[in-house]
């Protein structure tokens, strides 16, 4: 982008957005941004909003207050161009199970306006995209969890559209399928597609995510990088070390460290978890003092998992609200 | 809890007292009947037995009702279960089948036994009005309890043997019409052959068949209801046809019972099936669905709900083949009969038009079931959202459903068109016996009326659909029923206040106010239509 380009629109702009669930409060001035191209993930607890927020965003629900723009369409406004836009994947299966899964596409394709010609050529790419290629004439009820959420998948990339919106496609798959997805979607990043994504567990989304929304009983707690979201304590560095083999660690010597408040050995024992001081130390220093105490350290890298301790320090709901 | 069968009771209970529905629905009957009997009332100068006529028409209607609904709400009792894939984590919760069957049958039965008992002060009225007696409200009500004893019971049956509730239902209406229609023309049957000497007159199978016959006839509550309401009825309420249904009704109970765990044993994931569409890959694979048209929607409900191809094909076979083989039947027993054979033209004349009406009956009650599916279906699979979500407005979305549908109306309505063209002298010859501008009038508001109160049943069957899991068709029956009388009803007292003023009352006034009422109702549910369509969908799972 050169200096004259415009600026880019965001992919979502939601802007003071509230949604009132007969007596209940569901979203309340709700504001946050997602760039085009982006994978942006949207992390609540259970009954947080998540759901009625993208519902909101895929133009199924009417919002009465607020302003909600998908690529610079206010939704309400223009809701036939930003339904074009736009690729809803729901929580639950949605889908017509009797069909096998070239039919299903097919249905969609057609229902999407895509001519008989095209469309052969765009289902045979989002097949091999997902790789369900040799499963097209299966009826889709005989699939298993997993390849139903990849046919789910692949329905909603049928159309093209610019922006995935995704409720949960995680849940219920084993682990297996949920890297797998997770890949599928980098890739549909790498294509230009702008990606938003739900989920009740934030570490899930750590590696897959640019940015990150955090929403709890309706209220947006924090919306930006997930770096940001990592270094907001800029005193403290959490680092995990990797050993080779199962080692003895002396955790008293390193929690004596130079700078370093607080170490504990990782679950599987094949680690360190270290928090230290970012005033007195850094990363190398404590890398090399532990290589001085003989420690055959393998790896070491920034560690994800105190993401749950922010969140759960952002949001409250549970079975004390 | 002590009594597990309880369980289900109490909570059906709990259910019922919670729920809004259960007060609308007693609000609903009671003002029925206030209304009947307000009816009564006001023409009790014209009626010499008002109070006869009003409770016969309470009894009718809620034997009628108590047909329709209750084979739906009966029948649906344990596939309910089976298709929410809870009836796995009863029976492992340590209810034994009997427990099960019995809570989940008592509760729905006393649902309905409480419907009913909210209208018996009101019934007992009649008898203030005149023409009936006590004894006879007793025995009345004696005999619908019983009569919904037995159908509970066959709803219950074939609620075990069927894996999903549309089939129960089917299957259990298929059984009434056995135990309500069929044992008088079997009996007139076996008579005949016994008096044409083709089984033993005094045989086995005359007396078994014949006994079982009547005992059927006798059993049915129409029979008894016809006996109660004549003049000098003053038999005791407790009545054969109240103890065959019981008896009728602990069998099929004990059947139900027997069956339970070899039926039960295996539950499958509830899934849409394709219906009559083959799969594009096996020998009838031109009967499949094909490529998907332009009009996507079309294509969908052409094919996987309304039957596709194979629908088209197997009515385009059977209407004349239905049509022939009458002609033979009709041509046959004249001739048995040694009745002069009848011409050409009068056999073609006298099957067309009873074969013309079958169908024309059997295409209303299609498109009716059809109206109660085709949106509640994407309601019951979740794939509304799915939809809704298309850069289309809800009303096209709709549209584009029903022309799928109409599409497998083809036969029919091609072969309604023959018939009239057989039989157009005839009708020719009725259009012309038309005398006069008021007669042409009236017959044309007469199909007026016809075709919007149709077109309101309609509507309000797909209305319906989208609140109901069930019986959406057999409530929009009742409704629009009970909604035309309550119309019919408030005109008549109307204009029976005019004609007391006016001295004057015009039929064909009646019927296109009726029809303009009923055209009204049809646009509010239009409109309900959409409006619940998008709430729906915008509802999570």
């Amino acid at each position: 982008m050169t200096e004259h380009d415009p600026p880019a629109l965001p992919a979502i702009e939601v802007s003071e957005l509230t949604y009132r669930n007969r007596k209940t409060l569901a979203l309340n001035s709700a504001s946050f941004r997602v760039d085009e191209g982006r994978i942006h993930g949207f992390v609540g607890p259970n009954g947080a909003g998540k759901t009625t927020s993208l519902r909101i965003l895929a133009t199924l629900l009417r919002h009465r207050q607020g302003t909600v723009r998908i690529f610079g369409h206010e939704i309400l406004k223009d809701r036939k161009k930003v339904r074009r836009q736009i690729g809803f994947m729901p929580d639950h299966f949605s889908m017509y199970r009797q069909m096998t899964v070239f039919e299903y596409l097919d249905f969609f394709g057609a229902a999407y306006g895509l001519p008989l010609a095209k469309r052969n050529g765009v289902i045979d790419d989002v097949l091999a995209l997902t790789d369900m290629d040799g499963r097209r004439n299966d009826v889709i009820k005989s699939l298993s969890r997993g390849m139903q959420q990849r046919v789910s998948l692949t329905r909603v990339l049928v159309h093209d559209p610019k922006l995935l919106l995704l409720d949960e496609p995680a849940s219920g798959l084993d682990p297996r399928a949920r890297i797998e997805l997770m890949e599928i979607l980098s890739e549909l990043q790498r294509m230009g597609k702008t990606i938003f994504i739900s989920s009740h567990i934030l570490s899930e989304l750590a590696e897959l995510c640019d940015s990150v929304t955090i929403i709890d009983r309706g209220q947006v707690k924090y919306s930006g990088t997930i770096q940001e979201l990592s270094i907001e304590d800029t005193t403290r560095g959490r680092y995990v070390f990797t050993l080779d083999d199962h080692h003895t660690v002396d955790i008293e010597s390193i929690g004596s460290i130079n700078g370093v408040i607080e170490a504990n050995l990782m679950p599987d024992g094949n680690g360190v978890q270290i928090v230290f001081d970012t005033g007195q130390t850094d990363t190398q220093m404590v890398l090399r003092t532990l290589l001085d105490m003989g420690l055959p350290v393998e790896s070491f890298r920034p560690d994800r998992r105190h993401l749950n301790q922010a969140f759960m320090d952002l949001t409250e709901a549970g079975l004390s609200s | 809890m002590k009594f597990p069968i309880l369980v289900f009771f109490a909570r059906a209970l709990r259910e019922q007292t919670r729920s809004i529905l259960t007060y609308a629905l007693r609000t609903f009957f009671v003002g029925i009947l206030l209304f009947s009997l307000l009816y009564a009332y006001t023409m009790q100068f014209t009626n010499n037995a008002p109070g006869l006529s009003f409770l016969s028409g309470i009894l009718y209607t809620n034997l009628v009702v108590i047909s329709l609904l209750g084979l739906v709400y009966f029948a649906t009792a344990i596939t309910e279960e089976k298709e929410e894939m809870t009836l796995g984590l009863l029976q492992m919760s340590g209810l034994n089948p009997v427990s099960i069957l019995l809570g989940k049958s008592t509760s729905r039965l006393f649902g309905v036994v409480f419907l009913l008992l909210v209208q018996v002060p009101l019934a007992v009225l009649a008898v203030t009005l005149g023409g009936v007696s006590i004894g006879q409200v007793w025995a009345a009500y004696a005999t619908t309890m019983a009569y919904i004893c037995l159908l509970c019971n066959i709803g219950l049956l074939f609620s075990v043997l069927a894996a999903k509730g549309r089939t129960a239902t089917a299957a259990t209406a298929m059984c009434l019409l056995v135990f309500l229609i069929c044992p008088k023309p079997c009996e007139l049957l076996i008579e005949e052959l016994a008096k044409q000497d083709h089984i033993r007159d005094g045989g086995v199978i005359h007396v078994l068949v014949g006994g079982l016959c009547e005992s059927l006839f006798k059993t049915s509550p129409f029979t008894q209801m016809h006996a109660i309401l004549s003049t000098g009825f003053n038999a005791s309420p407790i009545s054969y046809q109240v103890v065959a249904s019981l008896v009728w009704g602990t069998l099929f109970f004990l059947v139900a019972w027997a069956v339970f765990d070899r039926r039960t044993r295996e539950q499958k994931v509830s899934a849409p099936s394709r219906g009559m569409t083959t799969s594009q890959t096996g020998v009838l694979r031109k009967l499949g669905a094909g490529r998907s048209w332009a009009r996507a929607l079309a294509w969908k409900d052409f094919y996987f709900l309304a039957g596709g191809k194979t629908r088209i094909w197997i009515k385009a076979v059977s209407f004349p083949m239905l049509l022939v083989g009458s002609c033979i039947v009709y041509y046959a027993s004249t001739t048995r009969m040694n009745v002069r054979p009848p011409s050409i033209e009068e056999l073609v004349v006298n099957t067309t038009t009873t074969i013309l009406v079958t169908v024309g009956l059997f295409t209303l009650l299609e498109a009716g079931m059809f109206a109660s599916r085709f949106l509640g279906q994407e309601i019951k699979w979740k794939t509304l959202s799915s939809i809704a979500l298309l850069p289309v407005p809800t009303s096209r979305l709709v549209g584009m459903k029903i022309q799928g549908i109409i599409l497998t109306f083809t036969p029919n309505i091609v072969f309604l068109f023959i018939c009239c063209c057989l039989i157009s002298k005839d009708i020719v010859e009725f259009l012309t016996d038309l005398r006069g501008a008021q007669e042409v009038t009236i017959a044309m508001v007469v199909v007026l009326y016809v075709v919007v109160y149709y077109a309101f049943f309609l509507y309000l069957a797909t209305l319906l659909s989208l609140f109901a899991k069930w019986g959406a068709f057999a409530m929009a029956l009742v409704i629009s029923l009970f909604t035309q009388y309550s119309i019919i009803a408030i005109f008549s007292i109307f204009f029976l206040l005019i004609r007391f003023t006016t001295r004057h009352m015009n039929m064909q006034i009646i019927m296109l106010t009726l029809a303009c009422v009923t055209a009204v109702l049809c646009v509010v549910c239009h409109k309900l239509i959409l409006i619940r369509l998008e709430s729906v969908a915008g509802q999570a799972a």
